[in-house]
């Protein structure tokens, strides 16, 4: 590791939190806790007379902060976020490329794959922080306006329940390595940040079709293989966060962290050999 | 283990080659930048300098050869003695001109607030340091890239076409800069360009780069004389049609065209100045002036570099 590595993370942190894609990333997850507890106490005042297929929302909504932090955790994972994250990869590697200023950091004396490397933790940085952003606003709003953690029937300590809360968070974080692990690969091969897009819509369109036909011989052949293989999709591994609230799947995260650690070195080594315009 | 002594060039380049399916777009380059040169890489567009130094520099792969920097051939470790700049300078152009050179001085583990102060002063933008790089002009930028490639004080810097897009003042200005750092801080430069009045003006040794092959590579001085026993010579006379006719019998002379003041233009291949002042005196010519001309770069650029667009 050269021993300006730190210096080289400072500068990436500082390039990363200065772009539109950062900067936007950083509203986002300061709004998604926002509009999580504005529209839970919103449901929370007509829990009682609101219905929904006739059942009252109080039968099947849960109104505490942990439930609310955990709608914010939902709304940050589902679409916006990891798009802006994605982006911020993708300007941070493919965008560099594109504008030649890739080329200028290429000239210094460091290896290659150190400059990834900075690049990857000032996004896990902006990953991590957007995270907490939400955390710290779905807790802290939620706790003011919709109420402490209830006993739950399965923990019984509202206190573990909140633990649990915080590994789906730390969870997220993971998934969050995987995409832009992928969006780094991606960017080794496709010069424009707009072409890094479209390849990982593709890449996702490929794998939904992959985890829909998994899932169609789960159900036809109703053996186990299908099931356990749709883990190893990219959908079924970065949705590890998704079972927070009753008991994570192991295989999800050996999916996971394969894939980052694939998707890293596909794009260290696609990188190392790449000219430079 | 790099290897401090002063016999060891600033940069060996040795059967460098770079080819994109067939093409050679470098081929077989031999250079040796001494410590202290100011180097001049010439050659039309498209003659593959970028290419070469882009090579040099590792930011493409070399086909073949080999790259030596004051005796290192690590690539990493070389590049902690070079500056560089390649081509149009590119920037994070929301940031300002500080905050880029601070991206470069991380990177390169080398350059304090004083150097990147230092830096932006001496190519004069030490006053729009702040501003944020977006609103700069391209000679602007420019400058700004030759202070990145000054930064922590390399001992060889590496600029392609260091005064695109400057002014005629810019281009003065960037030279006395070059010519400086190798005679102050004794650094070492190798500049490439295809502008020859600009190599001509700062460099001391220069090499002539065409469709990716080395021409021709010396001293300024060398390099005339490669251009063969050839005199350029302006003779002043009161008859021009007779002088004309007495020079054409004249074996070894040729009439080049018009020179100064009307004189007429005269190329010697063996005969001397004496010998054509003595024919034309002989013819009946008066001669007022005899004018040496000395051999340009121009011309030795001219008779190595192929008439053809290059291809690399």
């Amino acid at each position: 590791m050269p021993r300006q590595f730190f210096a080289m993370v400072r500068v990436e942190i500082l390039k990363v939190y200065t772009r539109g894609s950062g900067i936007g990333a950083l509203i986002v997850a300061l709004l998604v806790p926002v509009f999580a507890v504005l529209a839970m106490h919103a449901l929370m005042g007509m829990q009682d007379s609101a219905q929904f297929n006739g059942q009252p929302l109080r039968g099947f909504l849960q109104f505490d902060v942990v439930a609310v932090a955990g709608k914010a955790l939902w709304a940050r994972n589902f679409f916006v976020l990891p798009l802006l994250l994605f982006l911020a990869t993708g300007a941070s590697v493919a965008g560099e490329n594109a504008d030649r200023t890739l080329r200028e950091l290429m000239v210094r004396p460091v290896p290659r794959w150190s400059i990834l490397a900075a690049k990857a933790i000032a996004l896990w940085t902006l990953s991590a922080a957007t995270l907490a952003i939400t955390f710290v606003g779905a807790v802290g709003l939620g706790w003011a306006f919709i109420g402490a953690p209830a006993i739950d029937q399965s923990v019984a300590e509202g206190s573990e329940s909140l633990l649990r809360l915080s590994l789906g968070y730390s969870a997220s974080f993971i998934s969050d390595m995987a995409l832009i692990a992928i969006g780094m690969a991606l960017s080794s091969f496709v010069r424009s940040v707009g072409g890094v897009v479209a390849s990982l819509i593709l890449v996702l369109l490929a794998d939904r079709v992959v985890w829909l036909m998994l899932k169609g011989l789960g159900f036809v052949l109703q053996e186990e293989w299908p099931k356990t293989a749709v883990q190893w999709t990219l959908v079924g591994a970065m949705g590890c966060w998704e079972n927070w609230e009753t008991a994570f799947e192991p295989g999800q995260f050996v999916a996971v962290v394969a894939i980052t650690l694939g998707a890293t070195a596909v794009a260290m080594l696609r990188f190392s050999r790449t000219d430079v315009p | 283990m790099r290897l401090v002594t002063s016999d060891v060039p600033a940069l060996a380049v040795s059967g460098l080659s770079r080819f994109y399916g067939k093409r050679a777009a470098v081929n077989k380059l031999e250079l040796r930048v001494e410590p202290g040169d100011l180097y001049g890489f010439l050659g039309p567009n498209g003659a593959g300098k970028t290419t070469a130094i882009r090579a040099i520099l590792g930011l493409i792969a070399r086909s073949e050869g080999t790259v030596e920097v004051f005796g290192e051939r690590d690539l990493v470790r070389q590049r902690t003695e070079i500056g560089a700049m390649v081509e149009t300078p590119t920037f994070n152009d929301w940031l300002s001109a500080r905050r880029n050179l601070q991206i470069a001085a991380a990177y390169a583990g080398r350059g304090t607030a004083a150097d990147i102060d230092e830096a932006l002063e001496r190519v004069g933008l030490g006053a729009r340091a702040g501003e944020r790089v977006r609103g700069y002009s391209l000679g602007m930028r420019q400058r700004l890239g030759i202070a990145r490639a000054l930064l922590g004080r390399p001992k060889l810097l590496v600029l392609d076409e260091p005064t695109n897009g400057l002014d005629p003042r810019g281009m003065r200005e960037v030279r006395d800069l070059l010519v400086e750092l190798v005679r102050r801080d004794g650094c070492t430069v190798f500049v490439s360009s295809h502008l020859l009045s600009e190599v001509e003006a700062m460099c001391n040794r220069v090499g002539i780069l065409d469709r990716g092959e080395l021409k021709a590579e010396g001293t300024m001085a060398q390099l005339i004389r490669q251009l063969g026993a050839r005199t350029l010579i302006e003779v002043g006379v009161d008859d021009r049609p007779r002088a004309l006719e007495v020079i054409s019998r004249l074996e070894g002379a040729r009439v080049e065209g018009d020179g100064d003041e009307g004189r007429i233009l005269v190329a010697l291949s063996g005969p001397e100045a004496a010998d054509l002042n003595r024919v034309l005196v002989q013819g009946g010519v008066a001669v007022s002036s005899l004018v040496p001309r000395a051999g340009s770069l121009e011309e030795l650029f001219l008779s190595v570099t192929s008439s053809e667009p290059g291809v690399a």
